[in-house]
Formats: C-alpha cells, sequence, structure tokens
C-alpha cells in the first residue's frame, strides 16, 4: 500500500508512519497519527471541520469520517462506520460544523455503526474501550463513558447519557435525553424512554426488573454493597410506592456512597426513572385508571414521574 | 488502482453541465443527472439494469448507491452507505431482472445504510417529498409512502407496507408485509406492529393503539372539531365492548364528519385487521392482561 497522489492533497497531514490505501480519499484539514492504517474506500472528510484521527488506529475499509472529529489511539472501525455526520435533526443545516463528536481511545465500531455530531455547544462524546456491534447507532450530543457494549442494531437517540459499563442487548432503542447509569444492562429488544438507575436490569419497555448480580460479582463488589444495592431496588420497586414516593427511605440513608450514587442519578434524569416489573406497563397490563387515562389521549402523563 | 476509479465510464450518461460529479464517483450506464445536484466521493450510479433519472439539487454526500430503474426528484439527500433501488428481498425474485424499480419524490433525507428496495413486477416502490429516513431504516418492494413521514434509526418497512402522511415511526419498530399505517398515526420504538393503524391512532405497544396522536395532530393545524372527532373515533371504536369492525355502523352515523369519514373508510378497507385497544388482550404483548367485559 502506498499513499495515493489524492489523498496526499489540499491539508491532509498523514504522519510518516501511517499506512493510507491508494483507494482511500482524504479531503480537506485532515490529520493520521502514527501506524494508523486508513484502508481501501476510506473517506476522511475535513472540509466542514478537521478530522483528526490518533495513533494505532485500524481503519478497515468504507469507513466514512466527517469532520470536526477527534478519534483517539487504537480505534478499531469495521466497513461502512460513519462518525460525525450531521445530526438527525430537521432544523440542522448539514453544512454547519458545530461542536462535532470527540471519541476516546481502544473502542469498536463493527459495520455500519453511526455517530453523529452535536448539535448545541457540547460535542458527541464516547469515552474509551466501548464496543459498538452492527449497526448501532448513536444520536447527536450523546454521551457515552467507558467500557460499554452497545448491541447490534441497537439505536440511542439524541441526548442520551451512559455512564462507565453499561451493556444494552441488540435492537434495542433508547429515547432522546434517557440515561442509563454505570454497570446497568437493558436486555434485548427493550426501550429505554426514562432512566435506569445504576447496577439495574430492564427488560421490554422500561420495565426495571433485576439487579445486575453478574456485574456486582465481575466489579467484586463487597457483600454490603450488594445488600445496598438490593435495598435500593426492594425500596425503588417492590415497596408498593412508586419510585419517586420512596425517595425519603433513599435519603433517609444519605451519606453512604451507594446510597448517595443512586441519589446522584435519581436527581440527575430528566425524564424520570423506569417503573418496576409488577408495575402496569403503560399501554399493556392495564387498571381502569390507566384505560381511563389513555381514553383521554394523557399517553405521556410526564407528570407521573416527576421529581416535582 | 487509481486510474480506474477516477474519470470511470460514464457509457450513455446524460449529466446537467451545472451538476458536479466528484472524481472518484462512478456512473454507468443509463444515467441523468439534473442541475445543481452533486454527487460526492465513491458514489456509484448503476444504470446498467434500467435508467436512472436524478433531478435537481441533490446531494449525494459520499459513497451513497443508486441501482436502476429508478427516478429520484428535487432536493433529495443520500448520505453513505445509502442504497437504493437494489432487488427486492423475495427468494423468488431474480436479481438480473429489472422490476417496477422505485419512484422517489422530492426533498426526501435518507441517512447512512438506509436501503430502499425496487419493485418486484409491475408496482414500484414509491414515495412522496420531504421524508426522513433516520439511520439504517428500510422499505422493502413495493412500499408506498406518502409525505412528511419521520422514521427513526433501526425502524424496518417490510414488504407492500402503506404508510400515509405524516406518519412517524420510533426506533427500531417492525412493520410487517402489508400492514397500512393511516395518515398521522405514530408508532412507538422497539415494538412490532402486524395489523393497521388508523389514522391519527397511537400504537405503544405490539398491535396495540392507546392513544391518540394529539401532538401530530396539533402540528398538522387539525381544527378543534378535528381533534374532537378523532378522540370520538378512537373511544367508539375500542370501548365499544366488541371488535373494531363492530364499530363501523357508529361510525357510519357520524359519516358527515370528515375526521370520522376517514376513519370509516381506513376501518372498512383493512386487509389485515385494526390494531387491538388497550382494553383487549393484546396478541404477543406478553402481558397476560384478561379481556375486559
Amino acid at each position: 500500500m502506498e499513499s495515493s497522489p489524492i489523498a496526499a492533497q489540499r491539508g491532509v497531514r498523514i504522519h510518516p508512519e501511517a499506512v493510507v490505501h491508494a483507494d482511500a480519499w482524504l479531503e480537506g484539514d485532515v490529520e493520521v497519527g502514527p501506524r494508523t492504517r486508513v484502508g481501501p474506500g476510506c473517506m476522511l472528510l475535513g472540509t466542514v471541520g478537521p478530522v483528526s484521527v490518533g495513533a494505532d488506529c485500524q481503519l478497515l475499509a468504507n469507513v466514512t469520517l466527517c469532520g470536526p472529529l477527534s478519534l483517539g489511539d487504537g480505534n478499531v472501525l469495521y466497513p461502512q462506520v460513519c462518525i460525525g455526520l450531521p445530526p438527525q435533526d430537521l432544523g440542522f443545516a448539514a453544512t454547519t460544523a458545530g461542536p462535532g463528536c470527540v471519541v476516546g481511545h481502544r473502542n469498536v465500531f463493527r459495520e455500519g455503526v453511526t455517530v453523529h455530531r452535536g448539535k448545541t455547544s457540547e460535542p458527541t462524546r464516547i469515552g474509551d474501550g466501548n464496543h459498538w456491534m452492527a449497526h448501532s447507532h448513536l444520536g447527536h450530543d450523546g454521551v457515552v463513558a467507558d467500557g460499554c457494549t452497545i448491541g447490534t442494531g441497537s439505536a440511542l437517540g439524541g441526548h442520551v447519557v451512559i455512564e462507565d459499563r453499561v451493556t444494552i442487548g441488540r435492537r434495542t432503542a433508547m429515547h432522546q435525553f434517557a440515561r442509563l447509569g454505570h454497570d446497568s444492562v437493558v436486555e434485548d429488544t427493550g426501550a429505554v424512554t426514562t432512566g435506569l438507575a445504576p447496577w439495574f436490569v430492564s427488560q421490554s419497555i422500561n420495565a426495571a426488573t433485576n439487579v445486575n448480580h453478574a456485574g456486582l460479582r465481575q466489579a467484586r463488589a463487597s457483600a454490603a454493597d450488594i445488600l445496598a444495592v438490593e435495598w435500593v431496588f426492594d425500596v425503588l420497586y417492590r415497596s408498593g410506592e412508586t419510585p419517586y414516593q420512596s425517595l425519603p427511605r433513599l435519603r433517609a440513608r444519605a451519606g453512604e456512597p451507594i446510597i448517595d450514587d443512586y441519589l446522584r442519578f435519581i436527581e440527575a434524569s430528566p425524564r424520570g426513572l423506569c417503573h418496576g416489573s409488577v408495575r402496569a406497563r403503560r399501554g399493556h397490563l392495564h387498571d381502569g385508571a390507566n384505560a381511563t387515562a389513555s381514553a383521554d389521549g394523557n399517553e405521556a402523563a410526564p407528570g407521573r414521574n416527576t421529581l416535582a | 488502482m487509481m486510474s480506474q476509479t477516477v474519470n470511470a465510464p460514464r457509457r450513455g450518461a446524460s449529466v446537467h453541465p451545472d451538476a458536479s460529479i466528484h472524481p472518484t464517483a462512478i456512473i454507468d450506464g443509463e444515467v441523468t443527472i439534473g442541475p445543481g445536484t452533486v454527487i460526492g466521493p465513491g458514489c456509484m450510479i448503476l444504470g446498467t439494469l434500467g435508467p436512472v433519472r436524478i433531478g435537481a439539487g441533490c446531494t449525494l454526500v459520499a459513497r451513497a448507491i443508486v441501482n436502476g430503474p429508478i427516478s429520484i426528484g428535487d432536493g433529495n439527500v443520500l448520505y453513505p452507505n445509502a442504497c437504493l433501488g437494489f432487488a427486492p428481498q423475495d427468494l423468488e425474485f431474480d436479481p438480473q431482472s429489472a422490476g417496477a424499480g422505485c419512484i422517489i419524490g422530492n426533498r426526501n433525507t435518507f441517512r447512512e445504510g438506509v436501503t430502499i428496495h425496487r419493485g418486484r413486477t409491475d408496482v414500484p416502490t414509491r414515495m412522496g417529498d420531504s421524508n426522513y429516513w433516520m439511520t439504517n431504516t428500510h422499505l422493502g418492494h413495493e412500499g408506498v409512502v406518502g409525505n412528511h413521514c419521520i422514521f427513526a434509526s433501526g425502524c424496518v418497512l417490510a414488504a407492500h407496507v402503506v404508510v400515509e402522511d405524516r406518519v412517524i415511526i420510533g426506533g427500531c419498530t417492525a412493520i410487517h408485509q402489508f400492514v397500512r399505517l393511516g395518515r398521522g398515526s405514530f408508532v412507538s420504538g422497539a415494538i412490532g406492529l402486524g395489523l393497521d393503524l388508523p389514522p391519527w391512532f397511537m400504537a405503544t405497544g405490539n398491535n396495540l393503539a392507546a392513544s391518540v396522536n394529539l401532538v401530530g395532530l396539533r402540528r398538522s393545524g387539525a381544527t378543534a372539531e378535528d381533534v374532537h372527532d378523532v378522540r370520538w373515533c378512537f373511544k367508539t371504536v375500542y370501548r365499544n365492548g366488541g371488535t373494531p369492525q363492530q364499530a363501523i355502523p357508529a361510525l357510519e352515523e357520524r359519516a358527515s364528519r370528515p375526521a370520522v369519514a376517514e376513519c370509516l373508510a381506513f376501518i372498512k378497507s383493512t386487509k389485515r385487521g385494526i390494531c387491538h385497544g388497550a382494553g383487549r388482550a393484546a396478541r404477543g404483548t406478553g402481558g397476560g392482561a384478561a379481556a375486559r367485559d
């Protein structure tokens, strides 16, 4: 492989130790770091904003990168991955640069993953060591921390916040502004439109069903910590009250690190919390009151889960 | 390698002088490209199987693939890896045969990885204007889509679906073959629909119409009477103690109202049946809710 004459034009800076395939297209303000391999058919478009690819990355083939974008070291991008294209927002002009994307180190993006650049003042951010399986998607202004796994075909809407070591199953949808606490698990074909607190497992649409015992074991959590997590789950979801009615019981134990962690998450979650599996899911199991509410068109009922 | 891709063959292509074609784009066969259209790097316009017609002011950002027979209107935007016009996902179909192709209207957006398959026999896959196809969405062969629809990331529409105007479908949702979605209806994310959804109704679970799309009604500029009529239809269809079909006589009594007439015509013409209401056990939701009444 050798650098093509087209690739070496107009503001493109390729480190002498980088390898760029002759069929790759690099244009505009593009920087490629040492030992990075850019495979055939890759397009690095630095015309809207600068594209910076760090060291030791592998862009296998047909990868599209669009600036403003900063990609760290040791990332692996499989064919058809697109990072940094404009937000899926009807009001956003595609020629606007915006704050772009910032991607950390050692992430794996499998075939067809799409990550869109930011719309507001903050870039779309991905930390380190995440694994994005085939055709998964992260919308504009999303923030994903470190060590997460996102299953095949999952779609994460704009502005989502995903904390460390989260596992998301296959074909799972996340609503805009939804949040996942660290070490939580969303099972296959589920959806989260609210917030799933740390260490919890959710199924189906917004139903928190259990505690992530496997994750606690892997993290070598102490018996006291495991008991505290289980206690929080019981208080929120098995006390017969709504999660927000049971908040005072959590606050009574404020000061313990695990409890403070939950209070921090609950108070920061803009869309409320998942409900428990025993509670009627909206539109699925129902009682008379729910049926009346939906007949009146109060489908979103946003007040039900708010802190107020 | 480079000499093969730059200045690619343009046999039979008719490119307007105001169009801009990137040197690494490949244009082959019977292709017509209108004024102001921008074909970005790595795009492939393949008119060997059937003619490709791309209108004015379109943008193919990079590596989009268009396969004929297809007609694309004005002002459409195609992002990388969008593939328009490839063969139907039908085991019987010979991918070497052209079939009926696709007809795409104006100002549609196709994000990364969108796939639109061409028609199988004599009916093309069709869509109107100003639809937004988010990443990795799919429309099967002979699908018909109206105007101003939004398809969120990862939702898949099987063959022969009919989507009327102003429909919104949530992320990762699947729509079965031959399903119809009425005007202004809303389908939430991560569910599946195998039954028809009447105009302005909202599906919140598998085959479950649990609400009315009041936000969509308001955005469409509906009058208070229309909103009232849609809500009356919803209650009549799902709270009549029987099936949606049994609500037809009650709907006919008020068929002079336009919103009621639209709902009535939709329910009368359904082939796959209408989504269930929240009061009835919904097949496939796993909820185990017993039927009321």
